[in-house]
């Protein structure tokens, strides 16, 4: 079991070996990165043997909410789903995966709303949300995939997201 | 007079997020007062709000978390409730007359997450199928849903 001599690292570089001592433990690079680029609008999933998958993203929040994402680096939380889970519904198949923001709750990366128009004609990624970052099913099942394997998303990276 | 909009949407997709747009945020939300375990636990609740007393509950003990997902889940149960079970309106209405704020949540999230399918259908529920003594509400969701932001 790769993970039988790891625990969740207390820096965003990895994994940390605990059976070694503070000074000789290397970190082990095995966490996949999470970045999501407004101005691409575009999130990258970048695994821990170099492989990149890339997604259309949007982060479009309605006026009366606190806004977009900020600028900077969050860790990861906690992932949520409900029985009504589907491309069509709230937050797509994969449920929402939430990230830690500073002053904000329940900021996290779903997809959801396959099929539908908001009033302005907007639809899919750039369908609206009170704050979530809007990805496809795909970018959330590549983020699935990683959180069962052996290198799990552990923070995400926003830029250019003013 | 679909240029506009087309063009406003060509902007957006082609520089991506509007530099300078302000984002109020609803009154209640107070980061300082929603711990992570209020957090789970409204988002827990979710699944339960298939009326307008559960939604009305979860209000009274979570609105203090009312952003991202979770507001987003709030959206979608609402817009569910004035769309396809638009009987229970007079419910909602009576839950209101006590509770102010209950109102004010309830207008606050038929928003823009609303599908435009779903805003027709609630004018049409709102202008055809009002109880009454609910007039009023009506014409409160009724605008809501024609201008959602």
């Amino acid at each position: 079991m790769i993970r039988s001599n790891l625990q969740l690292p207390n820096t965003p570089d990895g994994w940390l070996d605990k059976d070694m001592s503070e000074s000789d433990r290397p970190v082990v690079q095995i966490a996949s990165t999470l970045d999501y680029d407004g101005a691409r609008r575009q999130l990258t999933l970048t695994r821990s043997d170099g492989t990149i998958q890339e997604f259309p993203a949007s982060n479009n929040p309605d006026s009366r909410s606190r806004g977009r994402w900020p600028n900077g680096t969050f860790d990861y939380e906690r992932h949520t789903s409900h029985p009504e889970d589907a491309p069509d519904s709230a937050y797509g198949s994969h449920g929402n995966y939430i990230f830690s923001v500073p002053g904000r709750q329940d900021m996290g990366i779903h997809s959801g709303h396959v099929g539908h128009r908001d009033g302005l004609g907007r639809s899919g990624v750039d369908y609206p949300t009170f704050g979530c970052i809007r990805t496809t099913d795909e970018g959330t099942a590549a983020i699935r995939d990683a959180m069962r394997a052996d290198d799990p998303v552990t923070s995400i990276t926003v830029d250019n997201n003013h | 007079m679909r240029i506009l909009p087309a063009l406003a949407i060509s902007v957006f997709v082609s520089f991506g997020p509007a530099v300078g747009q302000e984002f109020k945020g609803p009154p209640w939300f107070s980061a300082e007062r929603c711990n992570r375990k209020d957090a789970v636990e409204a988002d827990k609740d979710l699944d339960r709000l298939t009326n307008w007393t559960a939604v009305h509950r979860t209000f009274k003990r979570y609105r203090q978390c009312d952003d991202g997902g979770l507001a987003e889940g709030y959206s979608d149960k609402i817009a569910n409730l004035l769309t396809r079970r638009w009987s229970s309106v007079g419910t909602l209405w009576k839950l209101t007359q006590s509770d102010r704020k209950f109102e004010q949540f309830v207008l606050l999230h038929v928003d823009s997450l609303m599908s435009a399918d779903d805003a027709r259908l609630l004018i049409d529920n709102a202008r055809n199928r009002c109880p009454a003594g609910v007039e009023k509400l009506c014409r409160s969701l009724e605008e809501k849903a024609k201008k959602p932001e």
